[in-house]
């Protein structure tokens, strides 16, 4: 075997991980006329390399191929992006700003300065600007729809989500396609395929030891080093790189999830049609005790959706223009990152507060609620050991709690394993984003949420992140 | 007869084939994609799952002489079946985590569903 070859990268400023928060940050610095450095883990491929949500895609831009875990009872089955452009990849791009009382909510909870709805507005105004979040022109598609029908039935509010999303040009939005762009054209240098292993601090500057993995290419290892630094590799790998460079002060012991369990509807119509544009019809009036939305229903997802369950499975086959898949997510669990010695990959666990997750449950109940107020003959709660409902009525037949050991949730948006905020009692980094005792460290991801953002995560990803690069700007990274 | 952990995924993905009705995708593609994504797994993760599997495949050994992966085609269904209505969660689990991603391969086809 080759011996690994060390070389050494120099820059101004290094941003490790290229998701939405790395994304942005880094084109802010290399705009303001910094000698920037691009940093990610997985692989540069284009968005379009793979089909959406296809096992070419699981194989080439999820981490672990979507095999991650966080273990517990019930344990949640989560996925994280692992490319160029992270989550915003492999997500449906779903958008919303961060609800106003959830800021409020961090305020009081941790003591986060200075991030109030109308102070994070002109932030979300400029990643939007670039990121192309629009409303779906025209008619949604039948599966969506259908949610929205089944809600106003019962007299509850759906509304459409908007997505990051060129529908002009038919084509899923993402870092790939907008911030890293940006971030190229203004001179900023991205390097795919390395690892960042250990950080430190030596003679005033930042070391970052990475290693390329490449396939077909040997290991090799290089030493960035760098005046400033930011790190955004997402909840789970953020926390696991700080603790594995020794910095330990609340990081990642606060993990979050938005977990979801799902249900799938026979209709009495067909509604679900090959070339229809992604569902977007949420119903949030619930939140944040639950939220209630639509699912890709391709028949793989499907199958997976009901692998325990044969028979609505046996569908598939001849039904699935009639089926529909849709989920129910609320902010339950509570995880912790551990490091392993001697491992690259973390073990995550997690364990739940009997409330959140009955809330998780009694969300299932309404969706079914809600599924046979639009129209569906049958629905099947995605759960081991439960048969198919055919009326509305027969929900009273479900067990009275979630069966813990057996069901499992997933979940794919994940926060909060290094919270912000200036009480140090709760938080890994100031209001700003800046690790406490780390020197002018910084951190740029979704780990800087004090909790679930009920909504989908990305806009307060990507606005977080551009009001923090702008303040470390201004301070000279300070 | 000696387990054997790729034979023994190949068996898992054709009998999970042999009993969904109407999937558009090979048996052959199915192994394919569960061995790469057990290769990218977390490394903590891959022996025991790898023990487990082997155990798996020399289970029948003690009643039928040979391991899963050479049972015919019934009898690895049974095993499978039996596997999946386990009392013991790991067994459940294992089966879980075969049949979910022989699935994901079994009924993808390139096509673009809402």
């Amino acid at each position: 075997m080759a011996e690994p070859v060390r070389d050494i990268l120099h820059a101004d400023v290094a941003v490790i991980g290229s998701g939405p928060g790395g994304s942005v940050t880094a084109t802010l610095c290399a705009e303001a006329g910094f000698d920037t450095l691009l940093v990610e883990e997985g692989p540069d491929l284009p968005l379009d390399a793979a089909p959406h949500f296809s096992g070419e895609e699981i194989l080439s831009k999820y981490r672990n191929a979507g095999i991650t875990m966080a273990f517990g009872i019930p344990s949640v089955s989560y996925v994280e992006g692992r490319c160029v452009g992270g989550g915003s990849e492999v997500n449906r791009g779903l958008y919303h700003r961060t609800p106003h009382y959830i800021l409020d909510q961090w305020a009081r909870s941790h003591k986060v300065e200075a991030l109030t709805a109308d102070m994070l507005a002109p932030h979300f105004d400029a990643c939007e600007a670039t990121a192309h979040v629009a409303a779906l022109p025209g008619t949604p598609p039948p599966l969506s729809s259908r949610l929205g029908e089944g809600a106003a039935k019962l007299g509850w509010d759906a509304i459409e989500a908007p997505r990051l999303y060129d529908y002009e040009a038919g084509r899923k939005q993402s870092m790939s396609a907008t911030f890293v762009p940006r971030f190229r054209k203004a001179g900023g240098r991205l390097i795919a395929d390395h690892q960042a292993l250990r950080i430190r601090r030596a003679n005033g500057r930042w070391e970052v030891t990475v290693r390329r993995r490449a396939p077909d290419s040997p290991v090799e290892d290089r030493t960035i080093l760098a005046n400033a630094l930011f790190i955004a590799c997402g909840a789970v790998q953020t926390p696991t790189l700080l603790r594995r460079s020794g910095l330990r002060h609340n990081i990642g012991g606060s993990l979050r999830f938005h977990p979801m369990l799902k249900a799938v509807a026979l209709f009495d119509a067909p509604v679900n049609r090959q070339g229809d544009p992604d569902p977007v019809h949420q119903i949030k009036m619930f939140e944040p005790r639950f939220g209630i939305g639509c699912s890709i229903s391709s028949p793989s997802l499907l199958a997976l959706a009901l692998s325990a369950n044969p028979e609505m499975r046996s569908l598939i086959g001849t039904e699935v223009p009639r089926m529909g898949l849709y989920y129910v997510q609320n902010g339950t669990g509570h995880g912790r990152v551990h490091v392993l010695p001697g491992r690259h990959d973390p073990l995550v666990r997690v364990r739940h507060n009997e409330a959140e997750l009955d809330q998780l449950y009694e969300g299932l109940k309404h969706l079914i609620r809600a599924l046979f107020a639009a129209g569906a003959q049958l629905v099947q709660p995605c759960l081991p050991g439960f048969a198919p409902l055919r009326s509305v009525d027969e929900i009273e037949h479900l067990p009275v709690h979630l069966p813990r050991r057996s069901a499992m949730l997933s979940s794919v948006h994940l926060f909060a394993s290094c919270p912000m905020g200036e009480d140090r009692r709760l938080s890994a980094a100031d209001s700003w984003g800046r690790v406490h005792g780390g020197d002018g460290l910084r951190i740029a991801d979704a780990s800087l949420m004090c909790g679930p953002t009920v909504a989908n995560p990305q806009g307060s990803v990507m606005a977080i992140a551009h009001r923090n690069a702008l303040r470390a700007i201004e301070r000279k990274f300070k | 007869m000696l387990p054997d952990f790729a034979a023994t995924v190949r068996a898992l993905a054709a009998t999970v084939a042999e009993r969904e009705k109407g999937v558009p995708g090979s048996p052959e593609a199915a192994s394919e994609f569960i061995l790469a994504s057990f290769a990218a797994m977390p490394s903590y993760l891959r022996p025991p799952m790898r023990a487990a599997t082997l155990f798996f495949d020399v289970w029948s050994m003690p009643w039928r002489g040979v391991p899963f992966h050479r049972l015919p085609a019934a009898r690895r269904r049974a095993q499978v079946e039996a596997w999946e209505r386990s009392a013991m969660g790991p067994a459940r689990m294992l089966m879980s985590f075969y049949v979910g991603l022989s699935l994901v391969s079994l009924w993808s086809e390139g096509r673009r569903y809402g």
